[in-house]
């Protein structure tokens, strides 16, 4: 157990170990285009997207003081923060201590964006908006109220993204592939931007949605029909049973992350949360 | 140097000494700071779940240039991780918040929780220990009965000062989400417990039960959309309550209309500026500390770019809004994307209700005087803070040319962010939470 000393003005206070996230975040910009310059010996934590230049000490030229987001069109700053949206709400299952509180600020965005870009998709072509948006946005009509953010669902994150398609036709199931197919190219456009991390978490949202496809003839409803879903209480995405993925990196974390959407660990799944509420009612009232 | 007594009415001087950890790790990470009623002491707790109490030394002739500072007084561990099997998840130790409870003997008394837990403890002195029992020798060997020959009555002795805690009640397996605030009632029997979706409202003497006072779970957890951020008793009222939402709303709750308050009796509420809607806004709008004013009159809350005031009688919009970096404001993305958007940062007022404070990144921490409407912008840094020296004001370059003394938004450091503040019931003293440092800033009028 640590003893808090009184030092003197003593050792310095740099610390070595800082917080796994954010270390030294500047926000100066060159240029939005890619440019990705770590400093020499920095920090452990980098800014996933090299648009932003970290710098500490490197020579800078009189830079805007805006964001260097806020030079991009309208509809690719809203790629950008969907992006990003979707990047966090899957790496929330990854951390040690999910937080409610983040994962709904971030659904609430999240289901924001798509409720502008349904918009905006009614009055354009469906296929124009297939291209620069997610599969499950391209099927706006299809889209329920919106639960991105299955917080007590036992199904891994991504996988939630699918009960949408459950809902869609067969042809929107056309759509999703058109889409993904369409994605795959027109992204790397975007990914001129370098940003492979939101490359990696579309096309693991490919990879489950394709292995929960066997959802489309399935309505929501008569999945969860016997089970008492209001009874859930869980404070965080990652219920369950993926406590391996914490461990992995980003390639474990969807491989587990498909295997956990079978239907056998989905029922296994929602039985285990039955028994989890029971338990925790006897808990709470003892 | 500027002397900022223009700016507001006292001169913060840092302390002789730095309250640092010998260790720098994760564990060190200040996560809450709470000065007691009557400022005599002062709390931590920590990452690794420890609390520190700091005291503040009496005043004394021989050395009166150390009147009021701050010592350690105890330390002990409150909280250890535990692991839920069931769910599979690490319950993390992290102290989020200390509240203490008024001194009614010579024990003090304060509530710690972590994310699932509240414990009650109880720090007290001992400064004698009894001798001479009959029955046992010094060392606390039983002594043969055969060979005592004589009784005698133990008596107490002086001892070196030792200051124990120990936990008295330990309030467990109500919360199902993470606990984020405490509060005690100014009933001085109850305390309430709030997590991301319930209240519960306990007896300081029963553990075994609690009683849910507000639950905004819906049927439906799709239908999730606004979770509970911070709650807090009346300073007077012990039947009215307040807590905030990451909506960036407030309800005034009263007790005496139903068991079970869901339906609030005021909401307070400020419409959105359509000028400055970003896809951020819902975020930035998210409160992150609701303060009572010690008179009870007004209601401080913390949003990620400002710091509001609010009449309890005023529902409609805040009476005072304080901008605490609003240079921030055109950096959202980046915040967002580094995840700075969601820090948590909490508010305090002063004694007097007169000045608000709140931290900033970069070391910074920001005072508003009510009053005067001049603010202040101070760092809390070992290189800016020299003994006996004055604190001088801080300024952030927004654009154009820099001063020679200002910093430009772009050099800000965010990974060093003030999110715990205290300041003390009634004098100028101000604790100020640096990471895993503890500075302490006194106001030396002379």
């Amino acid at each position: 157990m640590g003893q808090r000393d009184i030092k003197a003005f003593e050792a310095s206070m740099k610390r070595k170990n800082g917080i796994p996230t954010v270390s030294m975040c500047r926000l100066d910009v060159e240029s939005p285009v890619v440019k990705k310059e770590v400093e020499p010996g920095g920090d452990g934590s980098v800014l996933s997207s090299s648009r932003y230049m970290l710098g500490r000490g490197v020579k800078r030229k009189l830079s805007t003081c805006e964001d260097p987001s806020q030079d991009l069109p309208y509809p690719q700053q809203r790629q950008l923060v969907l992006d990003l949206c979707l990047d966090k709400l899957q790496s929330c299952q990854r951390r040690a201590e999910p937080s409610l509180h983040r994962s709904v600020l971030l659904a609430n965005t999240l289901r924001q964006i798509q409720q502008e870009m349904r918009q905006e998709g009614e009055t354009c072509f469906p296929s124009a908006l297939l291209g620069p948006s997610l599969p499950h946005a391209s099927t706006p009509r299809h889209i329920p109220d919106l639960p991105p953010v299955p917080l007590d669902c036992p199904q891994p994150l991504t996988g939630a993204l699918s009960p949408s398609f459950p809902l869609t036709t067969a042809d929107d199931d056309e759509e999703v592939q058109l889409g993904g197919a369409e994605n795959e190219t027109l992204l790397p456009s975007f990914a001129g931007e370098d940003d492979t991390r939101s490359l990696d978490s579309l096309f693991g949202s490919f990879e489950i949605t394709n292995s929960t496809s066997y959802l489309t003839d399935l309505a929501l409803d008569d999945i969860f029909e016997d089970i008492d879903t209001s009874m859930y209480d869980s404070s965080d995405i990652s219920v369950l049973p993926c406590p391996a993925q914490r461990s992995g990196g980003v390639d474990d974390g969807l491989k587990s992350l498909s295997s956990c959407s079978s239907n056998s660990s989905l029922q296994f799944c929602l039985s285990d949360l039955n028994d989890l509420d029971h338990i925790m009612e006897i808990l709470v009232r003892s | 140097m500027k002397c900022f007594s223009r700016y507001l009415p006292y001169i913060f001087r840092p302390p002789s000494s730095l309250l640092s950890s010998s260790c720098h790790t994760e564990a060190d990470i200040i996560s809450t700071v709470e000065f007691n009623p009557t400022g005599e002491l002062l709390a931590t707790g920590d990452k690794g779940g420890r609390v520190v109490v700091f005291q503040r030394e009496q005043e004394s002739k021989n050395h009166p240039h150390r009147r009021g500072e701050y010592n350690v007084y105890s330390t002990f561990q409150s909280h250890e991780p535990e692991f839920d099997y069931l769910k599979s998840l690490e319950i993390e130790e992290k102290i989020n918040k200390i509240r203490w409870l008024p001194q009614q003997n010579a024990a003090y008394f304060l509530l710690s929780t972590n994310d699932k837990t509240v414990k009650l403890w109880k720090i007290s002195e001992r400064d004698k220990r009894p001798e001479g029992y009959n029955l046992k020798d010094e060392d606390g060997r039983i002594r043969d009965p055969t060979t005592i020959t004589a009784l005698r009555v133990p008596v107490l002795r002086p001892m070196d000062l030792m200051v124990e805690a120990t936990p008295r009640r330990i309030f467990s397996n109500a919360h199902t989400y993470h606990i984020n605030s405490i509060s005690v009632n100014s009933d001085y029997e109850t305390y309430m417990s709030t997590d991301d979706l319930r209240i519960n409202l306990w007896n300081l003497e029963i553990t075994n039960r609690s009683f849910n006072i507000v639950d905004i779970k819906p049927a439906n957890m799709e239908e999730l959309t606004e979770v509970i951020t911070a709650a807090e008793f009346h300073p007077n009222q012990c039947n009215t309550f307040v807590y905030s939402s990451s909506k960036g709303s407030i309800r005034l709750c009263d007790m005496r209309t139903s068991a079970l308050c869901d339906n609030h009796s005021k909401l307070f509420e400020e419409p959105e500026d359509p000028s400055n809607r970003s896809f951020f806004s819902e975020i930035i709008s998210s409160i992150s500390d609701v303060k009572f004013s010690h008179s009870g009159r007004y209601l401080m809350t913390r949003d990620y770019l400002t710091v509001k005031v609010w009449d309890v009688n005023m529902e409609s919009k805040p009476l005072e809004t304080y901008q605490v970096h609003d240079y921030l404001r055109s950096k959202l993305c980046s915040l967002y994307e580094n995840d700075c958007i969601f820090d948590k940062f909490e508010c305090v007022w002063n004694g007097t209700d007169s000045v608000l404070m709140t931290g900033s990144y970069n070391n910074f921490f920001r005072m508003f005087d009510r009053n005067t409407k001049r603010d202040v912008t101070l760092e809390a840094s070992r290189e800016n803070s020299k003994p006996r020296a004055i604190l001088k004001p801080r300024k952030v370059c927004v654009g154009g040319k820099r001063r020679k003394d200002e910093i430009s938004v772009d050099s800000l450091d965010f990974s060093k962010k003030i999110l715990h503040t205290a300041w003390h019931p009634y004098e100028n003293i101000i604790a100020v939470a640096a990471t895993n440092n503890l500075y302490i800033f006194q106001d030396k009028v002379n």
